[in-house]
């Protein structure tokens, strides 16, 4: 017996920790801590410290084909046929735009990167993933303020900061690791912590202020907050006279969002608007990181342009010792975006309808043209299947049944297609209703690389031999790709190929080679425009990448959530996530260790609440919104302010949440909606 | 002089990866156990304090509890499963396993210190609220970290000369 140490990405969230996986002949034993990896010096928070999901017996093993008795084995050889046949079936008889695909921030970027491209070479740019659901609104807003959609500098930088806003997020439980090595070790230096949300979560408790606000009011306290800053003269002039666009037009807005006006629209009182705004000004160098809690509503993207306008009041932009934006929630959603997994999106960030950028794409395919007409999102994608106007769907990696907001209406959807094949490691949710089921290798059972919510990419080595005939994502994209006649498109064989083709298509990752990154422990940040090049710790140092090169102010309104309560739903639902559940606890639900300690969900409930409607802790009760229903346990705490109710959705949970779209970005309004809760027992 | 397992709460989130990482290490059974007190908004990871003088060791009949340099362990061989260890502790410590019929803690992770590896708590802890090292070194740490906060006020009321920071090193 020998044990083998083979260094990996951890496959949960989008802090990038570097581990060993343990084998023994190829099959998973256990892990071991990579101290020297730079991103997480060798901690880890529970969920990677157990990762015997590998090894479960649920893992897929053959292809399977949907039959009257049930799912039937299949060879590879005729699942391969049949996933070709089918889409040919509906490209041929309904057009390009009647096929879907989603890819997957659980997958490397080669493989979603090739997933996209075959998507537009078939002729749709209906490709997305699950950033519609979270960052969509960052990316947009980010890209359209600063000119880069992706986080300004580094972890490292948030360490080095004076003060942090944490804003709608709670690392303690989704980033423990960022929490620990940046967040608290910057604390311990004496750096201030301000945490911004609806509940007082974990990162709350080590806060030096918190600021406790009703969910759907961020654009409001935002707003006071400038208007403090401004009024009291607490900004970067400097910053704001040389760097910034739009000054005379903020003014115009926020003035009227007095701290004294806003407490009744959010709930914090004005003196800690007042003192949120002195602290947070106190120093040029400081961070502002935000997740789902300002992403997740139907002003998500307005709530970015917000958050990153108050971060250029306050100068904290292109220069270390700052950092501003969104903390991503997988260990490749940043990678998926930036391949171009996106509806409106190329790889790199070209515009679909931008002319000149979608030619060079097409001339480095080798294709003539490339479709020009933006695609559709994540949640569009169900809504038209509902309405039979997307036929076939090729799910790579997700769980849409239980991740999308108003989930029963995504069954519905799925109801409807002809053809529906999900390629995954484990029977889903959403596999469960496909036509056809392709077992797919975990992330150690195949390379590739990861791009962390850093821009940092690094190589994830195979670690074990894939279960069965499970095979990676990547070849079976290419074999696929080729079963469609697109052989002359897809003329690889390893990820190396395809990162080598990424680096000539993506200006920012030409000097992300394969050889490097195998080579570099914590791999390269991008943008890395040569192989000589480190790669980019701090954006935005000259200049924004914005056409003036200037920080653009887009000034915004308060605006109520899409649906409020009243008399029949008089509650405020929200979710929020546990540190040893992910997402749709696939994995997590199938790792003894984590799964034992985080068994099932448990709905926050302030104890005056509770009281009123009689039920204690540990009572099972019945949630209803007006989408659905949902049982699920109380635990009562004052964590949460009275009449919000706050639900981990790892467990089911969306069948309540709203599905009201972000007009900009499509990004559904999950982290606010009405509700009512009912004792059961009468 | 020797290392010792060294809790601090106030930077602990709960997260619970030291019982996970304990576990898996220890077949199954997990030495160490974060408590959560909401009313406070704290938890503390608590597990044997490896006492110097340690009341499990001085009840047990058999020996089987034994202190060392680095800490206290038992040796299952001798353990006669007689619960007086679990008594005498003032912390709650010892656990008895039924199916074994012995006594079982924290071994400060004896098979990996052996590889030159910290303990998995240590290992894992994001926080690093749980650190295995020498009783000088933490006192000093945190004499450099009081130190280094009292800077950096006076750096930010901007009255710094570099004569204070000179002495305060």
């Amino acid at each position: 017996m020998v044990e083998k140490l083979t260094p990996v990405i951890c496959p949960y969230c989008g802090v990038g920790c570097g581990l060993y996986i343990k084998s023994v002949n190829g099959r998973y034993a256990g892990i071991e801590y990579n101290y020297d990896h730079p991103v997480n010096k060798g901690s880890l928070c529970p969920k990677p410290n157990d990762l015997s999901f590998l090894n479960s017996p649920d893992r897929l093993r053959t292809p399977l084909k949907r039959s009257e008795s049930g799912f039937k084995e299949i060879s590879w050889n005729e699942a391969i046929k049949e996933v070709a046949s089918r889409l040919k079936e509906v490209l041929n008889k309904y057009g390009p735009n009647a096929l879907g695909f989603i890819a997957s921030a659980k997958c490397f970027n080669e493989e979603n990167y090739l997933m996209q491209k075959m998507a537009r070479i078939l002729g749709t740019n209906n490709v997305d993933h699950c950033a519609r659901l979270c960052h969509a609104p960052t990316l947009a807003a980010m890209g359209r303020v600063t000119g880069v959609s992706a986080l300004t500098a580094s972890f490292e930088d948030v360490s080095n900061s004076e003060v942090i806003v944490i804003w709608g997020s709670n690392p303690a439980e989704t980033y423990p690791v960022l929490m620990g090595r940046y967040i608290l070790s910057a604390r311990k230096r004496g750096a201030k912590l301000v945490v911004v949300g609806p509940a007082r979560n974990r990162t709350a408790w080590h806060a030096d202020l918190f600021l406790q606000l009703k969910p759907g009011t961020d654009i409001a306290l935002a707003n006071a907050l400038m208007n403090v800053i401004v009024n009291e003269g607490l900004y970067d002039r400097e910053f704001v006279e040389k760097r910034v666009e739009g000054f005379d037009k903020l003014i115009g807005v926020i003035s009227k969002y007095t701290p004294e006006a806003v407490e009744g629209i959010c709930g914090v009182p004005s003196f800690l608007i007042r003192q949120a705004a002195y602290t947070m000004a106190s120093t040029r160098r400081g961070s502002l990181l935000w997740s789902m809690g300002v992403t997740q509503h139907i002003v998500g993207f307005r709530n970015v342009i917000a958050l990153a306008t108050l971060a250029a009041l306050l100068g904290w932009y292109g220069k270390p010792g700052t950092c501003v934006g969104g903390l991503r929630g997988q260990n490749n959603v940043q990678g998926a975006c930036d391949m171009g997994a996106l509806a409106e999106f190329l790889p790199g960030y070209v515009k679909v309808t931008d002319d000149s950028g979608r030619a060079r794409i097409a001339s480095l395919w080798g294709v003539k043209e490339l479709p020009s007409e933006v695609g559709l999102t994540l949640p569009c994608i169900f809504r038209e299947a509902e309405v039979g106007k997307i036929k076939a769907l090729y799910v790579m990696g997700e769980n849409p049944v239980i991740s999308e907001p108003n989930s029963n209406h995504v069954v519905d959807g799925i109801k409807k297609l002809e053809f529906l094949v999900v390629q995954d490691i484990f029977m889903t949710e959403t596999a469960r209703l496909a036509d056809i089921v392709l077992p797919a290798a975990a992330w150690a059972e195949k390379e590739g690389s990861f791009t962390n919510s850093e821009r940092r990419v690094q190589w994830s080595f195979r670690a074990l031999d894939p279960p069965g005939e499970a095979r990676p994502d990547l070849a079976i994209l290419i074999s696929i790709a080729r079963e469609l006649g697109l052989e002359r498109y897809f003329p690889y064989s390893t990820a190396e190929e395809v990162l080598s083709e990424i680096n000539n298509v993506i200006p920012s990752y030409a000097g992300i080679t394969p050889d490097r990154l195998k080579k570099v422990v914590g791999g390269i940040l991008w943008p890395c425009y040569s192989v000589d090049s480190e790669g980019v710790r701090v954006l935005h140092t000259e200049g924004f990448r914005t056409p003036s090169g200037k920080f653009m102010i887009i000034p915004v309104e308060h605006q109520p959530p899409a649906e409020l309560p009243d008399d029949e739903y008089p509650l405020i639902l929200t979710t929020h996530r546990v540190v040893g559940a992910f997402h749709t606890n696939t994995m997590t639900g199938r790792a003894r260790l984590v799964a034992k300690r985080w068994p099932e969900a448990e709905a926050l409930i302030h104890p005056a609440t509770a009281r009123r409607y009689g039920v204690g802790d540990g009572e099972v009760v019945k949630l209803v919104t007006r989408r659905g229903e949902y049982l699920v346990k109380v635990h009562t705490t004052d964590d949460v302010l009275e009449d919000v109710i706050s639900v981990p959705w790892h467990w089911g949970a969306n069948v309540l949440t709203n599905n009201a779209l972000d007009p900009e970005t499509m990004t559904p309004e999950a982290k606010v909606c009405a509700c009512k809760l009912v004792k059961l027992g009468g | 002089m020797a290392k010792i397992l060294y809790i601090d709460p106030k930077y602990c989130i709960a997260c619970r990866a030291c019982e996970v990482a304990c576990e898996r290490e220890h077949e199954g059974l997990n030495h160490i156990e974060v408590y959560v007190v909401e009313e406070a908004k704290a938890s503390i990871p608590y597990t044997c304090r490896h006492c110097e003088s340690a009341p499990c060791v001085a009840v047990c009949p058999t020996k089987a509890l034994y202190r060392t340099d680095s800490g206290v362990f038992v040796n299952y061989l001798r353990c006669i499963g007689c619960r007086q260890c679990i008594v005498a502790c003032p912390f709650g410590i010892p656990k008895f396993i039924e199916s074994l019929k012995v006594v079982v803690k924290c071994d400060l992770c004896r098979h990996r210190l052996m590889k030159n590896y910290m303990p998995a708590c240590v290992s894992t802890c994001p926080t690093g609220a749980i650190s295995y090292v020498e009783e000088a070194e933490i006192a000093k740490l945190k004499r450099v970290a009081e130190v280094t906060k009292i800077i950096e006020a006076i750096k930010a009321s901007k009255t710094l000369t570099s004569g204070v920071v000179a002495h305060a090193h």
